[in-house]
């Protein structure tokens, strides 16, 4: 069985991907798993940072720069299972990499060993994060209960389910189609991303049914971060329940993450903050996470205990 | 109902395909107020949707919740993996997880769909199936008590609510009236629903003898009462019985708060039978439900009854 590729992206900068894909990374490490990281942050990796190896030997800039293989940029973190691909760190130009040159790494992934690679995103929604997302088996996507946060989130899912589309149809022979409908989206009734993804259902026969079919493999896991106050941790749910009826996607609410105020003092430490002691309950409550995704189960509303009904 | 209509109002809901009363009617408020009321997480698309998008969601929601409340759990299951799962399933095929599995799932679907018509032809001849029977009238019972909640509450749906509840009332009608119908030897019911529908529950004879039982007679309505095995004392179902059972058990209203995740003090009250001090119907119900099954007593027997006491009550008091 091929490795199984989790990515995730989405929100914006500052919602805990790095952190959530750490902390995953870890847990799964933890529990025997052979773990890759990827830290496809093009601009503004951190991951090494986070997990406290002070001089990368190598990193994506010398698989895109020097055609070094991906294999021989795999580096050990000390960790036990889970080895590391530092970001492109040496580049000034992290738009600059070309589009075969991502297909080339694509490839790459696939065929590493172990039993995950988890890839961390970064902000921002560029044709290489986009991508990125698409070619995950789990499409993870984290955010903070505020509306700025949860706003960036679905801009980045319009995105992700534009390219997809764009990328389906032009399969398809009907290149541009998508920017076309949506230009004329007035004459079509057409007026979020899922009636545009249904304006493309209903068309012609196969083409129809073989993006329905597309589409309906799709699955959002959405985790919460930073939550203050029990309400909260509804979001969650009702952020999968929107996009379920808004975008017209799957998703699952994968599990929430509580603020921890004390976190910051221990993140300047030498050792990664979480294989301390002192980060013991946000590891719960990423394991908890992890095993969702593992599981593809979720946090359900039943289980969120709230005060008084209604 | 048929596989497609409970697959299709299972998704409306967004619950998994054997989620229990208690997961079903916390969707349905979530999404209720989630897409009435919004919230943080509906603000960002709120200006590219129509309020009639809304309302569209919102009574599909109504729908769905109704119709499956109305089921009891074992006849609303779907033996079928939600779509979600069978993707995964797909892949991990391999590892034959789900292979011993899927031949008893097919079967069991099969077995649904030729059912259709209602669980009771399963019923071996000589039990009376007295829980499918009750369930089949707690329906609009439910609506009722549910819709009032809402007037009371909420409001919006007023107009809307009563109206359901009166086609639901109809539709149960042809329902009782097609098993009548396909059902000869057993002719529990009698369809004269079209008064009050709570006045049905009290139609089917082995109701009426647990409900007007005498001392002597109670005897007899053990014997008849094979579901509910373990169930303690057949006949009035009131605060005090709670009380008494839970005392025997030795369980403190805090325990039985903490297993149940029901405030202790609506525990108390519905104890004491404060019924002014309780939550309306359809929460009061489920709270009841959720007691009972607690303390090991029949959930459906003791609901039915306590929810009529709580009726005679609200008519009194009006």
């Amino acid at each position: 069985m091929s490795v199984e590729i989790w990515a995730i992206g989405g929100g914006k900068g500052g919602s805990g991907k790095s952190f959530l894909t750490s902390g995953l990374a870890m847990y799964l490490a933890g529990i025997g798993k052979k773990v890759t990281l990827i830290d496809a942050d093009l601009g503004g990796a951190n991951l090494h940072t986070i997990l406290k190896i002070k001089k990368p030997q190598h990193s994506l800039t010398d698989f895109f720069e020097q055609k070094v293989p991906l294999s021989d940029i795999i580096e050990e973190t000390g960790i036990p299972n889970l080895k590391l691909v530092t970001g492109d760190i040496r580049t000034l130009m992290p738009d600059s990499v070309k589009y075969s040159q991502r297909l080339k790494l694509y490839r790459h992934i696939k065929c590493i060993s172990g039993d995950y690679v988890l890839i961390d995103l970064g902000a921002g929604s560029s044709l290489n994060t986009l991508d990125t997302f698409l070619l995950a088996d789990k499409m993870i996507t984290i955010t903070l209960p505020e509306i700025t946060s949860i706003d960036n989130l679905y801009h980045f899912l319009k995105k992700v389910l534009f390219r997809k589309l764009n990328d389906f149809l032009a399969d398809h022979q009907l290149k541009d189609a998508a920017k076309d409908a949506w230009k004329n989206r007035e004459a079509d009734n057409i007026k979020t991303i899922k009636h545009l993804i249904d304006h493309f259902k209903n068309i012609s026969g196969e083409v129809g049914r073989l993006l329905e079919k597309e589409f309906s493999r799709l699955n959002i896991h959405v985790v919460i971060n930073q939550i203050r106050q029990n309400p909260h941790m509804e979001t969650g749910a009702s952020i999968r329940s929107v996009i379920i009826k808004y975008f017209g996607i799957h998703a699952f609410y994968g599990g929430c993450i509580k603020f921890h105020d004390s976190l910051w003092k221990y993140v300047d430490q030498p050792e990664p903050f979480l294989k301390m002691d002192a980060s013991k309950p946000i590891m719960e409550e990423i394991a908890a996470i992890a095993q969702n995704l593992m599981q593809n189960r979720q946090l359900k509303l039943s289980d969120i205990s709230h005060e008084v009904q209604l | 109902m048929s596989n497609n209509d409970l697959e299709k109002y299972y998704k409306v809901l967004e619950v998994d395909y054997d989620a229990s009363d208690k997961e079903i009617i916390r969707a349905y408020n979530h999404l209720k107020h989630l897409y009435t009321s919004g919230s943080m997480a509906t603000e960002p698309i709120d200006n590219e949707w129509d309020e009639t998008d809304k309302q569209d969601i919102l009574q599909k929601v109504q729908e769905a919740y109704e119709k499956l409340i109305s089921l009891a759990p074992e006849d609303r299951k779907i033996e079928k993996v939600p779509v979600e799962e069978e993707i995964v399933e797909e892949e991990i095929r391999e590892e034959d997880i789900i292979e011993e599995d899927t031949d008893e799932e097919v079967m069991d679907e099969e077995e649904i769909v030729e059912e259709e018509p209602g669980p009771v032809e399963a019923e071996p001849a000589g039990q009376p199936p007295v829980v499918e029977e009750y369930r089949h009238h707690e329906v609009p019972e439910v609506h009722i008590e549910f819709d009032d909640d809402v007037d009371a509450g909420a409001g919006p749906h007023h107009e809307e609510a009563n109206q359901l509840s009166g086609i639901l009332t109809e539709e149960e009608e042809e329902e009782v009236e097609e098993e009548e119908e396909e059902e000869e030897e057993e002719p529990i019911l009698e369809p004269e629903s079209e008064e009050l529908v709570t006045e049905d529950v009290e139609e089917p004879e082995e109701v009426e003898d647990s409900v007007e039982a005498e001392e002597a007679e109670e005897a007899e309505v053990v014997e008849e009462d094979t579901l509910a095995e373990e169930f303690i004392e057949p006949g009035p179902v009131s605060g005090n019985t709670f009380r008494e059972v839970r005392e025997t058990r030795e369980l403190s209203i805090q325990e039985l708060s903490d297993s149940t995740q029901i405030p202790a003090e609506i525990l108390e009250f519905i104890e004491r039978e404060e019924f002014e001090r309780l939550p309306d119907a359809g929460y009061l119900r489920w709270n009841v439900t959720t007691y009972a099954k607690t303390l090991s007593l029949d959930p459906k027997e003791c609901a039915d009854e306590y929810m009529k006491r709580y009726r005679e009550w609200k008519k009194s008091s009006k």
